[in-house]
């Protein structure tokens, strides 16, 4: 399944300009896969909804590659195209309450080797679940690109087409959120 | 056990524990790869470039912040009567859609006086108020806040034209009176359906950086994210799109509002 490509980004999609073959493309994609289906399951928080979206912003993303004019760098390109797709999902998701994925718990996916350990990974997965699904979906985005995924405010900022001042700002909101939610299990 | 750490090792942590095992991956991997290959090879529809903050129609999730509104047609014939609505309530001429959007000396002295009245009323507690067409509301925040907080109204103005010929026409207008550096999410009582969501930060050079999301029951439903820098007098266009009832515009301005009397 992996493609062999070890070229930057840029280099993958101006040989997939070039010469129009897909494993350029496929290497691409499979480079970004993981991060793009974390990012969008903690924004949805809904695994099989992660994956269908995952699915959906690929697609998106092969048939707007060629238009990718380089002014950004390809990274922030599918992570806006990413954020947009989890945006709009919970946009009609909203208005759509009877959607059976609303807000599904989901289950913790342990190995199920210390029983009593995964108990409290439930429980605590459960309250950061709870924690997060109580953010505004922008407070949510800017953690979860900065302090998950450890993206800088800045590119967050360009990823989410908002200033600086506003991201640092949903930042600052978001994590004082968490902190009061999560507070029994902070030093 | 709940071993103490610190949040964002929390997180971290939660999102390793969460990410989908190596079989799943693959069946993901393989799921895309498959969607690419077999998508039509019709002229592929544009992937968006960016989520720009004055692209109107993106549909938006507005978070359960659970703000209890009080909503009190209070004051109504005090203020309601003083703060100038436009004076033409359904039509906006062509160009002057901008001056509708622009608060007068008039309007901010009622503003002002609302404001400090119902905070008095409140000890302080004032949360925001939001000053529709003919009513008006608020809501309290759980303790005062300080005397320092900068207050500013910042207006909302939506207009319609249904083809280039025709006038504006005016379909929401609302004025919020809020602190800056809160965030607040106000549920228009007139429908349930419409949600503002404001959150206001002024920058050291007197600017002020204003991020909106609204979900207006109005046009068969008008959801937006903006976020700009807007000058005190200034109104600015914040938003514009096409829609099957014609051009949609949005407008917005700021104004501080004068500190506590004492």
């Amino acid at each position: 399944m992996e493609a062999d490509w070890s070229g930057s980004d840029e280099a993958l999609i101006e040989a997939y300009r070039d010469g129009g073959q897909p494993d350029h493309l496929d290497a691409l994609i499979l480079r970004y896969i993981p991060t793009v289906r974390n990012m969008l399951y903690q924004i949805v928080l809904n695994h099989a909804d992660a994956d269908d979206l995952t699915q959906e912003v690929f697609v998106r993303v092969a048939n707007g590659i060629g238009r990718f004019n380089g002014n950004a760098r390809f990274s922030t390109w599918l992570y806006r195209i990413t954020m947009n797709q989890a945006h709009d999902f919970l946009g009609r998701r909203k208005r759509n309450p009877a959607a059976p994925s609303e807000f599904a718990p989901e289950p913790v996916t342990g190995d199920g080797h210390d029983p009593g350990g995964t108990v409290a990974a439930i429980e605590l997965d459960d309250r950061i679940q709870a924690a997060l699904q109580g953010l505004n979906p922008r407070l949510r985005a800017a953690i979860v690109l900065t302090m998950i995924q450890g993206i800088s405010a800045t590119e967050a900022a360009r990823i989410e087409s908002c200033t600086l001042a506003t991201m640092y700002w949903r930042i600052h909101e978001a994590r004082r959120q968490l902190k009061r939610q999560l507070a029994e299990y902070l030093t | 056990m709940k071993p103490h750490r610190t949040l964002d090792t929390l997180l971290k942590d939660w999102a390793h524990r969460s990410a989908p095992d190596f079989a799943s991956r693959r069946k993901l991997e393989a799921a895309v790869v498959a969607r690419i290959k077999t998508r039509p090879h019709a002229p592929p529809s544009p992937a968006p470039s960016a989520r720009s903050p004055v692209n109107p129609w993106l549909q938006l999730a507005w978070g359960a912040t659970g703000l209890a509104v009080a909503s009190l047609v209070l004051l109504a014939c005090l203020h309601l009567g003083q703060a100038p609505r436009p004076r033409d309530p359904d039509m906006v001429s062509n160009g002057l859609e901008m001056d509708r959007a622009r608060f007068s000396g008039a309007e901010l002295d009622a503003h002002l006086l609302v404001l400090d009245e119902l905070d008095r009323l409140f000890n302080g507690r004032l949360s925001w108020v939001r000053v529709g067409e003919a009513s008006l509301d608020f809501d309290l925040a759980p303790r005062s806040s300080p005397a320092s907080a900068q207050r500013v109204a910042v207006r909302l103005l939506v207009v319609v034209r249904p083809d280039p010929e025709a006038r504006w026409q005016r379909v929401y207008s609302s004025d919020f009176l809020v602190q800056a550096d809160d965030y607040i999410t106000i549920a228009d009582p007139i429908s349930k359906d419409s949600r503002i969501g404001l959150w206001i930060h002024r920058l050291p050079d007197g600017h002020f950086v204003v991020d909106t999301e609204f979900n207006l029951d109005v046009r068969g439903g008008l959801s937006a994210h903006s976020s700009h820098v807007l000058s005190s007098g200034q109104p600015r266009r914040v938003a514009r799109a096409m829609t099957p009832h014609g051009e949609v515009r949005v407008y917005q301005s700021i104004e501080p509002l004068a500190s506590r009397k004492g």
